[in-house]
């Protein structure tokens, strides 16, 4: 937070709850991601459970989240860093929103693989890529914290990691479900689950690229390093 | 994007190292700008901070005012301003102004538009002087609502209709600028609005340098805005920029509501 005082007391007040708000659906997101990552490693139904009824705290959080900040552009008419502030408070909760969605996605589709009862799950570059996406959101959400644009540019450049780590996985789980007729239904859910968690890379950039606005007031002005080749991958 | 062209406007009037003394005291330190011609610039800042000195420097209104000096150039054209040979009454028909709160002339609605034209020998006839108060009326905005009655008092109008009235009467004599000091803080909002939008349509004929300590006024009027503080001018730039991201940090503590 800024160290200057609005005249209006009021207004900080504002600011302040949007913030915290904020950085408590940041803890949020991490938790589901968490649990969603771990549910699927250690194919534990208890932890997946937890994080498909989590996922109801986050929606009611952004909707709380995007309420204050449409009071606080009503009412406060904030500008420059004020308003940016405001701006990024509602696209990063929609981000962590839609992360903790993919979180769900992650818990339902373990659980559907689990029922399967399938053996020998190619399970190690995932388990890397969501250790990854883990810190990325961590860092992101720190960045944010400490409005550190420095910090933020570290986790938007990371990005490329889970791409090549997708990409490979890709193929593994091609490989394993061609080898294994039997495996195309637990494959198909693998292939979704390393989707979401690519993507939720992806947002963890995001909003590593709201905090260089916010402290910066301009996006990066680099390219992103991308290297998900997964669209490009016909077969094995 | 490639497409769009900059297109830079040309400069109307050039103030440089204008400083501004009343007395022993100093109200203004070294202030140089660029205004663009047939646009509309807006002085920003908290009371004090020289912003209404400012303008009344483009007008020698500051003259009026015994103890006051003022130093440095402000050219219009070939003009100085400052210069003792420039006539401040024929500066004042070129560079006209709007105070605060409207001051029709306890006369008729008619006679308030076609005083300036009639004193600086502007009509040859009766109805060439018809034909400039009309003209001025709509260009005002207000001839909708006075056709019919210009021969009524002009106090007997609505604030907001007596500062149109008062824009009326700057523009009759024809002048290329037009000074507004808070033109609007004596209205309501809705008149506000009526005026703001008169602002924009008289930005196509004329240059506008308006004094506001509404910022949002700033921002919807204007297309450069000037930051002044303790005299000095502190920032001055595009007002998307000075709103968005300010460059200096008094800037965005003013705007933001940080400092009054």
């Amino acid at each position: 937070m800024d160290t200057q005082k609005h005249i209006s007391s009021a207004f900080d007040q504002d600011l302040t709850i949007l913030n915290d708000a904020l950085q408590q659906l940041g803890d949020l997101a991490c938790q589901q991601l968490e649990g969603a990552i771990e549910g699927l490693a250690m194919q534990n139904e208890a932890n997946l459970d937890k994080v498909i009824k989590g996922d109801a705290a986050l929606d009611a959080l952004e909707a709380e989240i995007n309420e204050k900040a449409i009071e606080v552009i009503a009412i406060r008419s904030p500008r420059a860093k004020d308003l940016r502030y405001v701006l990024v408070a509602l696209k990063v909760a929609t981000i962590l929103e839609r992360m903790g969605d993919y979180a769900r996605n992650i818990a339902n589709r373990t659980k559907v693989i689990m029922t399967a009862g399938n053996e020998n799950i190619p399970g190690v570059n995932i388990g890397r890529m969501g250790q990854v996406t883990q810190e990325m959101v961590r860092d992101a959400m720190l960045s944010y914290q400490n409005r550190d644009a420095e910090m933020a540019l570290a986790v938007w450049r990371r990005d490329i990691e889970v791409d090549h780590m997708h990409t490979a996985f890709h193929k593994e789980v091609l490989a394993s479900m061609s080898r294994n007729p039997n495996m195309v239904g637990t494959g198909a859910h693998l292939l979704f689950i390393a989707k979401n968690i690519e993507r939720i890379g992806d947002y963890a950039t995001g909003i590593a690229e709201q905090v260089h606005f916010l402290v910066e007031g301009a996006m990066p002005d680099e390219d992103r390093p991308k290297a998900d080749k997964t669209s490009k991958v016909v077969g094995t | 994007m490639d497409t769009i062209v900059d297109i830079a406007k040309a400069i109307k009037i050039q103030a440089k190292d204008v400083n501004v003394f009343y007395g022993e005291k100093q109200a203004l330190n070294d202030v140089s700008i660029d205004i663009e011609d047939r646009s509309v610039t807006a002085f920003i800042g908290p009371s004090g901070c020289g912003k209404s000195t400012f303008l009344r420097c483009f007008n020698r209104m500051n003259d009026v005012i015994p103890s006051c000096r003022v130093e440095g150039s402000i050219m219009m054209g070939d003009v100085e301003v400052n210069s003792p040979q420039t006539d401040p009454v024929l500066l004042r028909a070129r560079i006209g102004m709007v105070f605060q709160k409207p001051n029709p002339f306890p006369k008729t609605i008619f006679e308030n538009v076609a005083y300036g034209p009639r004193i600086h020998g502007l009509a040859q006839s009766k109805s060439e002087l018809d034909d400039m108060v009309e003209d001025s009326l709509k260009k005002a905005g207000l001839w909708g609502e006075v056709a019919d009655r210009l021969a009524d008092q002009a106090t007997g109008l609505s604030g907001g209709q007596q500062q149109r009235l008062c824009i009326a009467r700057a523009i009759a004599v024809g002048p290329d600028v037009l000074l507004m000091d808070e033109p609007c803080s004596a209205l309501d909002p809705i008149a506000t609005s009526v005026i703001e939008e008169l602002i924009s349509e008289l930005q196509q004929r004329f240059t506008i340098l308006i004094v506001t300590h509404s910022m949002q006024q700033a921002a919807r009027v204007s297309q450069k805005t000037a930051y002044f503080h303790l005299g000095t001018l502190v920032e001055y730039g595009d007002t998307k920029d000075v709103f968005t991201l300010p460059k200096n940090e008094q800037t965005e503590a003013y705007i933001s509501g940080k400092i009054g």
